[in-house]
């Protein structure tokens, strides 16, 4: 688990020094506004990750998760039903629960660290539905953090202010997964209530929530 | 946010944690001490009977977790300052903002490498327990 941890300190790291390397080449005006971003954002992410931990380590000693099975097909189908719960979860925010999920569209700019900007509240709601759906699906707790780094490499992914390069496999994965370009259509203003997924996009194809403009972008 | 809510979350959940932590341990473990260890002619500090990690290192565990808890803390008011300098006061952002990012990688580490050292099976005072 400490090396998934690792694994997940390590990008995080990466984009923090890729962004600081750029960072001379911007104007005092931008480098106030990252600082003002980055100070907000970062201890976003100290509250959640304090929050995760201590709350992780409460449940994880009141609960016991006995193993169903450890097969590859099993975790398959395990991420693929909390990636399907995330993303009515999402909705649910955007319909209901806006004032909550506001805070991570508030963001005056778009770069990795809009990931880290999530509400604690979502966060505990975050945590309640990893728990839940693990313990109903009897997962072991090395595949849940397991499951729970994936998505966080994700998050990180998916809000990465970088354009993806426009080739055929690129194309065909982002018909799979959801790449930076595919979630950058979320936060656009213009185009509200589209591209909800977290993981796979293809929940976005079935319920018919994919960006209008997305298509002519892409080809 | 308010980063002072953060912190006040944050210190109110540490609390919370630790209350629970020695809760728990008072409850499960009556003594501390190991009988294996006088057997095996003394080693300066018991092991902990279930774990194989011994008194020591867990102690050290424990006082690296707690800086890098300080660390957290510490990154947040030092956020704090920097948000709030960042328009008026470029210079003075910047350097606050750049030690709470070394606050906020040092507490990444305190957390960590207890994990890797101290309560680690391999590490010195230490036995693997599934080898017993």
């Amino acid at each position: 688990m400490t090396y998934f941890l690792m694994a997940e300190v390590a990008l995080l790291l990466t984009l923090i020094a890729a962004k600081i390397l750029f960072f001379p080449r911007l104007s005092v005006g931008e480098k106030s506004l990252l600082l003002e971003r980055w100070s907000l954002n970062f201890s976003y992410e100290i509250v959640n990750r304090l929050l995760a931990f201590l709350v992780g380590t409460l449940i994880l000693r009141s609960i016991s998760l006995e193993t169903a099975s450890q097969s590859a097909i099993y975790f398959v189908f395990y991420i693929l039903l909390l990636d399907f719960i995330f993303y009515w979860r999402h909705r649910f925010y955007h319909r209901w629960l806006w004032p909550i999920h506001q805070a991570h569209h508030s963001d005056s700019g778009y770069d990795f660290t809009l990931s880290l900007r999530i509400h604690p509240v979502e966060t505990l709601v975050q945590m309640g539905f990893f728990v839940l759906v693990s313990s109903l699906m009897n997962v072991s707790a090395w595949q849940m953090f397991f499951a729970a780094h994936i998505f966080t490499i994700q998050a990180l992914i998916s809000h990465l202010e970088y354009k993806t390069p426009n080739t055929a496999l690129l194309r065909g994965l982002k018909k799979i997964f959801v790449l930076s370009d595919t979630h950058r259509f979320h936060h656009d203003d213009k185009n509200p209530n589209c591209n909800f997924g977290f993981l796979f996009s293809f929940w976005d194809t079935i319920f018919g929530t994919t960006a209008k403009g997305q298509h002519h972008e892409s080809t | 946010m308010n980063p002072l809510k953060c912190i006040l979350i944050s210190i109110l959940f540490f609390a919370i944690s630790v209350c629970a932590d020695s809760a728990s341990k008072m409850a499960s473990i009556p003594s501390q001490s190991s009988d294996m260890a006088n057997i095996e002619g003394g080693a300066s500090f018991p092991a902990h009977q279930t774990s194989g990690i011994s008194a020591t290192n867990q102690l050290l565990a424990k006082a690296f977790h707690l800086i890098a808890f300080a660390d957290c803390i510490a990154a947040l008011v030092l956020f704090f300052i920097a948000r709030s300098n960042a328009k008026t006061n470029y210079k003075k952002a910047k350097q606050f903002f750049l030690i709470g990012l070394v606050c906020f990688v040092s507490a990444i580490l305190f957390f960590m490498l207890p994990k890797l050292l101290f309560l680690s099976p391999s590490f010195p005072g230490n036995f693997d327990i599934r080898a017993t």
